[in-house]
This record gives C-alpha cells, sequence and structure tokens, in this order.
C-alpha cells in the first residue's frame, strides 16, 4: 500500500475538485432557473442528476455539508419528478440552491475535509445501537446521544440486534437488562461470532436495581458497563469515549533521502496501524513538526544536504521538541558513532537492515509514551484539553502556519454563564461535571484540525484555523445553542446552562494578542448584552 | 473452506470525479485490477473480454441505469454468476427492488469513504462467499 503516494495523489484530485466545483454550482443554478422560466420534465431529469451527482461526489472529495445540502435538494426533486410542484415548492428548489452556493462558498475557504484526514474519523465508528423495553427512556438516550454527533439506532429486541447488525455494525450497544437473560446473552454473542472480523462492539448494560446479582448477570454478558437508572449520561459519554481513545493513532515522520526506502518505512509502519509521513529534505522539517505534529521522528543519519545529527540537535534546540523521540537509521555498525549519535540527541538507533515487527516495537512504545507524556504536560487535567501555557503557544504558531498559506483563522473567547452559581447551587462536583461535558461537546463538534483550550477556571480558548470570522460565528452559535439545550441532572433536580462568547479574526488581527484583546472585548459586550450570545 | 479472491472488478460511472477517485481507491489503495466504463453499453460491451470477479455499478447513470445493463450482462449464461455491487446515493431507499436483483451481493453509499471503499468491498465479497 503505497500510502505516501495515495496522499499526494488525493490531494491533488481534490485541489482539482475544489477548482471546478463554482461551474458545477453554477451549472446547477442556471438550469434551475431556466426550468423555473419554462418547466419541463427534461429539464427537471437533468438537473436531478446534476445534484444527484454533486451529493455522490462532494461527500466523497470532503465537502460533507454540501453534500448533505445536495441530498436535501435531491430528495426535492425526486419528488417533482413524480408530480409538478406548486409555486411554494419550487420557491424551496430555490432557496436551496442559494444554500448551496453558500456553503459551497465556505467549505472551499475552509478547505473541506482531504479524505486522508478523515480517516481518522472513518476509523471512530460513531454508530450506536439503544435496545430497551421503555420507549421513554430510549427516546431521551437517543436525542442525548444524537447532541453528541453520534448516529443511533434504536431497537426493542434483542432479535432486532441481529437484523440490524446485518446492515451497520455499532460501536456500542446500550441495551435493557431485562432483555439479557440466557437467550438473550446466546444471541449477543452468536452475532459477534458470526461478526469476528470486525472489531466487537462494547455493550452497557442498564438495570434498575444496580445490586451485586445483577451486575453479575451483567458482566457474564460481557457487559464492559454497567449504569442504572436515572441514567448518568455524563459517565456514559465518556465512558464512550474512552472506548474509542483505545484505538490510538500514532504519527511517524520519516526523513529519508532514498525515496524506496522511504517507501519501505512507511509501508510497513502503515501497515501496523501508525501513520507515516515522508520529508526527502531535512529543510523541510519545520513546517513538518508544525503540520503534521509527529509523535516520533525516524532519521537517515547520512543525508547528502544535511547529516541527521545536526538536523536532531537542531530540532532539540526549540523547547517543545525537547523529549520528541528521534530514532536515527543508518548502515553505520560502528559501536561509537552510534553512541554519539544517541549522545547528541538520538533515542535510538536502528540498522538499516532491520526487521520490521522490530522496527514497530522499537518505534511503537517510544511514540505512545511521548504521546502520554505530552498529553500530561499539555492538557487540561479534568477537561482533557489543552492547558492555558500549551494553547496560548498552539496559537502563535497557528498564526504563523495562517500567513503562511494565506488562510484565515478565528478565535473565540468562550465563558460559561453564571458558572459560579452552578458550584453553589449544586456542588463542585457538578460543576467540574459540566465543564468535562462541554468540552465533550466541544471535541466532537468541532474538527481534528480546530484547538480547545481551557484559558481560565470556566473560560476557554477555541482556535479554528482555515475559518473567516462568518463562518467562526456560525459554528460557535451552533455549539452554543446545543450546549444551552444540553441537560444536566443532579440528584432530582434537571438544569440547564449557557455561554457566551466573544470571537476575532486573523487577518483582521495579526498578532496573538491582539486576537486575544479583540475577542475578549467581544466576549464582555456579549456578557453586558445579556449572556447566552456569540459576540 | 477457501474463500475464492477477488482481483478484477468493472467499474461502471458516468461520473468522471467518482470515476477518478474510485480509481486510487480501488487500485493504490485496494490493489484490485479495475477495468472502467463511463456507461451501461460500454459496459456491455467490454465484460465478455473483461471477464471481472466482481461488477461494481453505480445505479443511476443516464440513457441506461445499473439494473437495466445489469440485466443485459445476464442475458449470456457465463455471465450469470459474476456478483454485482451496486453504487447508489442514500435518497434511493434500500427497500427499493434493485437490490433483489440476481447476483446482487451488496449496495455502496455515495458519497464514500475512499479509504475505506476497498475494505467494504472486500467485506461483502466475504460474506457472498461464506453463504455459497
Amino acid at each position: 500500500m503505497k500510502q505516501t503516494n495515495i496522499f499526494g495523489k488525493l490531494a491533488a484530485l481534490k485541489k482539482a475538485y475544489t477548482e471546478n466545483l463554482p461551474i458545477k454550482i453554477s451549472q446547477i443554478e442556471s438550469l434551475a432557473i431556466e426550468l423555473n422560466a419554462q418547466w419541463n420534465l427534461e429539464r427537471l431529469i437533468e438537473l436531478h442528476r446534476l445534484v444527484h451527482n454533486l451529493h455522490g461526489s462532494a461527500g466523497t472529495y470532503g465537502f460533507n455539508q454540501l453534500s448533505e445540502q445536495a441530498e436535501e435538494l435531491e430528495k426535492l426533486l425526486k419528488n417533482f419528478l413524480e408530480e409538478t410542484p406548486p409555486e411554494p415548492q419550487k420557491q424551496k428548489m430555490q432557496e436551496l440552491i442559494v444554500k448551496l452556493k453558500d456553503i459551497e462558498n465556505i467549505e472551499s475557504i475552509n478547505g473541506a475535509k482531504i479524505s486522508t484526514e478523515s480517516k481518522k474519523s472513518a476509523l471512530r465508528n460513531n454508530q450506536i445501537f439503544v435496545l430497551f423495553k421503555d420507549k421513554g427512556i430510549m427516546a431521551s438516550i437517543s436525542s442525548q446521544l444524537k447532541t453528541f454527533s453520534y448516529d443511533v439506532t434504536e431497537g426493542s429486541s434483542i432479535e432486532e440486534l441481529a437484523i440490524l447488525t446485518k446492515e451497520k455494525w455499532p460501536r456500542v450497544v446500550i441495551v435493557d437488562f431485562n432483555f439479557l437473560n440466557p437467550e438473550g446473552v446466546k444471541k449477543i454473542n452468536e452475532i459477534k461470532q458470526k461478526n469476528k472480523d470486525l472489531q466487537t462492539f462494547a455493550i452497557f448494560v442498564v438495570g434498575p436495581k444496580g445490586n451485586f446479582s445483577e451486575r453479575i448477570i451483567a458482566l457474564r454478558a460481557s457487559g464492559d458497563a454497567y449504569f442504572t437508572l436515572p441514567l448518568p449520561m455524563n459517565e456514559i459519554l465518556e465512558k464512550i469515549e474512552s472506548i474509542e481513545g483505545e484505538d490510538e493513532v500514532y504519527t511517524i515522520l520519516i526523513v529519508e533521502d532514498e525515496p524506496d526506502l522511504a517507501e519501505y518505512y512507511a509501508t510497513i509502519i502503515n501497515a501496523a496501524g501508525m501513520k507515516a509521513y515522508v520529508i526527502t529534505h531535512a529543510n523541510q522539517i519545520d513546517q513538518a513538526l508544525v503540520e503534521l505534529k509527529p509523535d516520533l521522528i525516524l532519521m537517515d543519519i547520512y543525508m547528502p544536504d544535511c547529516n541527521g545529527l545536526e538536523l536532531a540537535m537542531l530540532i532539540r534546540q526549540q523547547k517543545i521538541y525537547e523529549s520528541l523521540p528521534i530514532v536515527f537509521l543508518s548502515s553505520e555498525n560502528d559501536k561509537n558513532k552510534q553512541l554519539e549519535a544517541l549522545s547528541l540527541g538520538g533515542d535510538d538507533f536502528l540498522l538499516k537492515n532491520i526487521e520490521p515487527d522490530h522496527l514497530i516495537l522499537a518505534l511503537k512504545n517510544k511514540a505512545k509514551r511521548y504521546k502520554n507524556l505530552r498529553s500530561i504536560i499539555t492538557k487540561d487535567g479534568l477537561t482533557g484539553v489543552y492547558n492555558h501555557t500549551s494553547i496560548q503557544q498552539i496559537l502563535i504558531a497557528e498564526i504563523k502556519r495562517a500567513g503562511r498559506i494565506q488562510m484565515p483563522l478565528s478565535v473565540a473567547m468562550v465563558d460559561l454563564d453564571l458558572f459560579k452559581r452552578i458550584n453553589d447551587n449544586y456542588g463542585h462536583l457538578m460543576g467540574d461535571q459540566v465543564l468535562k461535558h462541554f468540552c465533550l461537546l466541544l471535541r466532537k463538534r468541532l474538527r481534528d484540525s480546530d484547538f480547545i483550550g481551557r484559558y481560565g477556571g470556566e473560560e476557554f480558548l477555541i482556535i479554528l484555523p482555515n475559518t473567516p470570522l462568518k463562518s467562526a460565528k456560525m459554528v460557535i452559535n451552533e455549539l452554543r445553542e446545543k450546549f444551552s439545550q444540553t441537560p444536566f441532572s443532579s440528584g432530582d433536580t434537571v438544569f440547564h446552562t449557557t455561554f457566551s462568547a466573544g470571537v476575532s479574526s486573523y487577518p483582521d488581527y495579526q498578532t496573538a494578542m491582539e486576537l486575544l484583546k479583540a475577542a475578549d472585548e467581544a466576549l464582555y459586550k456579549a456578557k453586558q448584552e445579556g449572556s447566552n450570545r456569540v459576540c | 473452506m477457501s474463500v475464492k479472491e477477488l482481483k478484477k472488478i468493472i467499474l461502471v460511472e458516468d461520473e468522471e470525479d467518482i470515476r477518478i477517485i474510485a480509481q486510487i481507491a480501488l487500485e493504490d489503495i485496494g490493489g484490485f485490477s479495475v477495468h472502467y466504463c463511463s456507461s451501461g453499453q460500454e459496459a456491455i460491451q467490454d465484460i465478455e473480454t473483461v471477464l471481472p470477479d466482481l461488477i461494481l455499478l453505480d445505479l443511476m447513470m443516464p440513457m441506461m441505469d445499473g439494473v437495466a445493463t445489469l440485466r443485459k450482462i445476464r442475458q449470456k449464461k457465463e455471465m450469470q454468476i459474476i456478483p454485482a455491487i451496486f453504487l447508489t446515493a442514500k435518497t434511493m431507499g434500500d427497500r427499493d427492488n434493485f437490490i433483489n436483483e440476481p447476483g446482487v451481493i451488496g449496495v455502496i453509499h455515495k458519497p464514500f469513504e475512499p479509504t475505506t471503499l476497498s475494505d467494504d468491498i472486500r467485506k461483502l465479497w466475504n460474506k457472498h462467499n461464506e453463504t455459497n
């Protein structure tokens, strides 16, 4: 699998597609105008075909929102094919087309996710099955899960699970304890057995009493977690996230001038479930470090323009890369030279004829430990988002990057409204839960390329690269709405809470300080105007 | 029981953007050997010389759609055993009858994810071979 070439090819294809996209959209637009002027079946069929094609291709090239919008329009046009629509329906068509244009503009600027990036989310299965006797409870669980962008399928029996798994494969199955009679358990095991090649799903059991006998039954049914009613949604969501987190993918940067060798290592590394990126010249290192944020560097010692030892020292000069693992590759058999390499900043020294398995072992553990270490240093313990220092550093780096690639960047300062009141009324533990939940929502809703940091006690900084001001405000506002609708339960009480936010953009403001100041002022304005809003 | 290996696929897809990305997905990532046809008629002409292990075709195509194409192909006796997979937009609905056409072993929804397309096809292929 030539992963390195594939990413390049896909990127080139995507670029071409993005450039042609406006033409496709105006074709659709013109045809719709003609259709409105004179309604005839031929034109309608052609329009439907164009929109159908857009729906299919846009999604594949990473324009997910555009694809969804095209899907909506396609459904409408399909109905039109059956019978000529009345005026209001034709109006709707026009509206949808205008929306299509808008979304195309936004997504094109934002740089719709390259399919290579979204592989990470493809690996993350978002499907959850909920099997419950009580429809009310089931509906409540489903709607809360959907808030967090999970795909939820409901069912009312284990037999139904068997049918459902033929079409979709879940990551987690939340099941009513009442379904775990011996036949039910047997059926579940059958389903897992039949689909051995797929990653096994986790089972969360929900029972009424939570006593010992119930829990033993749940355990024997291979339950991975047990919850009692009323459901602690926060805990359930965390558990789901922690299961997903087990599929950690490490990023390895290969610095190797010989393309065949680079390809060879990349292939081995990719096959072992890690992501490999290759640079062939040492002078690409700065960009690679910022763009790819590798967990480990695999470096050839002898390269034409720069020797590996010097490069390692160069990397280590920057404080943030002090502990980044650097593994040397060489045909050098001289023990002294190897020791010298290690003393100058390498973490390990491997010979080029190394066995693939050995290579993977040498890399995986180092990358894992580094990633964990970096997490502890850069992340906020409670919420898992970046801490104050780190998010500021990230902002500085991202502004530089935005300048380099000539793209806008937005920053949102978010502050939970009346947070002190939550701590006072429901206790600090509940306050912590609210903070965790808030960050979970952000992580689920924002892109992998966005950054979230805890700036203060209940203040957060969100960095949105490749995002202009208008889009950023839209995104944050959507989050604001979703968050305001999230129910929190403390004992018997259910409460809701909100946040206010201020947004600013580069290049309107050129430095981190200016951006933060502007966002802060906007946040202040939001609070002054009544909170629960975005300015 | 050894499963017959999937090596050669004939892809019938009229939209060029989808076709090129499917090329990368199937050839580079999946390692399959792929023959492309941009219409139903082309597929009918080429299939006897290509003799693929699997037919992957778009459901909605101008002039001759996926179902009509498949039916025409199946008219020749040797073509009746080649399994087929439809590429279709989600809007088509799973209850439509095309899924019951002879030899159709599954459906892949558009938009598809290029990095997992080959895996999804292999899964359907393996499932089909197990039940036979």
